[in-house]
């Protein structure tokens, strides 16, 4: 039955159709009902100023919904039916909203739960949208760094070794922020260990997902293989540099991370694209579980 | 088929310059520098005219007898100077456009190079290698 609203619950007695009331029901609308969108689009209006972050909303039809028309919200950083938008939402701090994914359509439209608590959901944002984030600032960020430390140092040995350094203090520190972001679960022998690193991590911090191969017989060294190298885009090393490790930094993280979960690693670099290689390769070796820092009472 | 591609910083030294048939570098050289002055003329007769994309490429520089040069300036005041062989006339307009965009975008990556020193002589693997490719493609 078509209302002057949309709201999908009873309005309280007295109220009469057309009454400026904030429309109720859904987590899906939040405005006053005489200029609810979603009334707007009952009563055949495909598009409208009515707006949630103030921008004109359109009608879309989701494949999900079997022809239910909601009213969308356009803008570039909204994702979501109009008056549940995701800037709404983030500005409300909601804990959990069904947002709607509309990348992929027409054959990928899906709607799912975006659950998330507390802090988890600042999280759950800021891993989406920092893919957005120009990948040449930080490739053109990380240029910068090296070259500094060339100037400063002078020797390449030493570059290499800061350069180390400084990708550990990362590592230790990023291994949280992983873990916390993956959920991955323990994993129980180094080749879980390989798979989680080139498949789940490079992925979300650096967008590319290298390959595993060359296990030792022995299943405690493997290589990475990364065709291409976010770090070094545009990147020629001149000739007096030629013993430098431009991206040695990946192997201080990947040493500092899996230190921080009980795995003493070393990886170098063994193949480098700036050197002329095809590839770009880290071979990474097990050296041996830590088991110093258990506390006490648990033995 | 370009036989000579430079580029000239702002202040008007070369950062790259190379030309085929290697013999004669000196003429393509003095070409050059002399085209600058061309260059200059261009750039002012733009006067406060926004600049866009099109205005960027200057077009035929002056023809000689045997050769022609065109030119295209960026923004940063950047210039890239092309020499191409007059008797090779089935060289559009759009061809050379499209070779000056190629130009630029090299540009651009090299000085994206950290190691690279705005000012500096270009030694770019990368830059001499698509240079090669422009020399050698129209024949």
């Amino acid at each position: 039955m078509i209302q002057d609203y949309c709201k999908l619950r009873t309005p309280p007695s007295g109220h009469k159709p057309g009454d400026r009331e904030p429309c109720y029901k859904s987590s899906l609308c939040a405005e006053h009902s005489g200029s609810c969108s979603w009334a707007a689009l009952r009563r055949g209006v495909t598009s409208g100023t009515v707006g949630c972050c103030g921008s004109a909303f359109i009608a879309r039809e989701l494949p999900s919904s079997a022809g239910l028309r909601v009213p969308w919200c356009p803008a570039a950083s909204c994702a979501g039916a109009v008056s549940r938008c995701r800037s709404i939402l983030n500005a409300e701090g909601a804990a959990s909203w069904v947002e709607l994914c509309w990348e992929g359509l027409p054959s990928g439209s899906v709607a799912r739960q975006g659950k998330a608590a507390g802090t988890m959901s600042r999280q759950a944002n800021r891993g989406t949208e920092s893919k957005k984030m120009s990948s040449e600032l930080f490739t053109l960020t990380y240029g910068a760094l090296v070259t500094q430390l060339c100037k400063d140092y002078e020797n390449d040995e030493d570059v290499n070794k800061q350069l180390d350094k400084m990708g550990y203090n990362i590592g230790v520190r990023l291994i949280e922020d992983f873990l916390a972001r993956s959920n991955v679960g323990r994993c129980h022998d180094f080749r879980e260990t390989a798979d989680v690193i080139a498949k789940v991590a490079f992925k979300m911090y650096l967008g590319i997902t290298p390959s595993i191969t060359n296990w030792s017989p022995a299943g405690d060294e493997f290589s990475l293989i990364l065709e291409n190298n976010p770090l070094v885009d545009f990147v020629e090393l001149p000739d007096n540099h030629s013993s430098l490790i431009y991206s040695n930094l990946l192997c201080g993280v990947l040493r500092g991370a899996l230190e921080m979960v009980q795995m003493a690693v070393e990886a170098k670099f063994v193949q480098d694209t700036l050197k002329g290689d095809g590839v770009t390769e880290i071979r990474m070796r097990f050296i041996r579980r830590i088991e110093d820092n258990l506390p006490a009472g648990e033995e | 088929m370009a036989v000579c591609v430079a580029v000239i910083a702002k202040e008007n030294y070369p950062l790259y310059i190379r030309s085929i048939p290697t013999e004669n570098e000196l003429k393509f050289h003095y070409m050059v520098h002399t085209s600058l002055d061309v260059v200059d003329e261009k750039i002012s007769a733009m006067g406060k005219a926004l600049v866009d994309q099109r205005e960027l490429y200057l077009g035929l520089l002056y023809p000689t007898e045997d050769y022609k040069v065109y030119g295209y300036v960026t923004n940063s005041k950047v210039k890239f100077v092309m020499v191409v062989d007059s008797s090779n006339t089935a060289l559009r307009d759009n061809e050379i456009r499209s070779m000056f965009r190629k130009l630029h975008n090299s540009y651009t990556d090299v000085m994206c190079n950290p190691f690279y020193n705005p000012g500096d002589r270009i030694q770019s693997r990368a830059f001499d290698g698509m240079v090669t490719s422009m020399m050698i493609q129209v024949c």
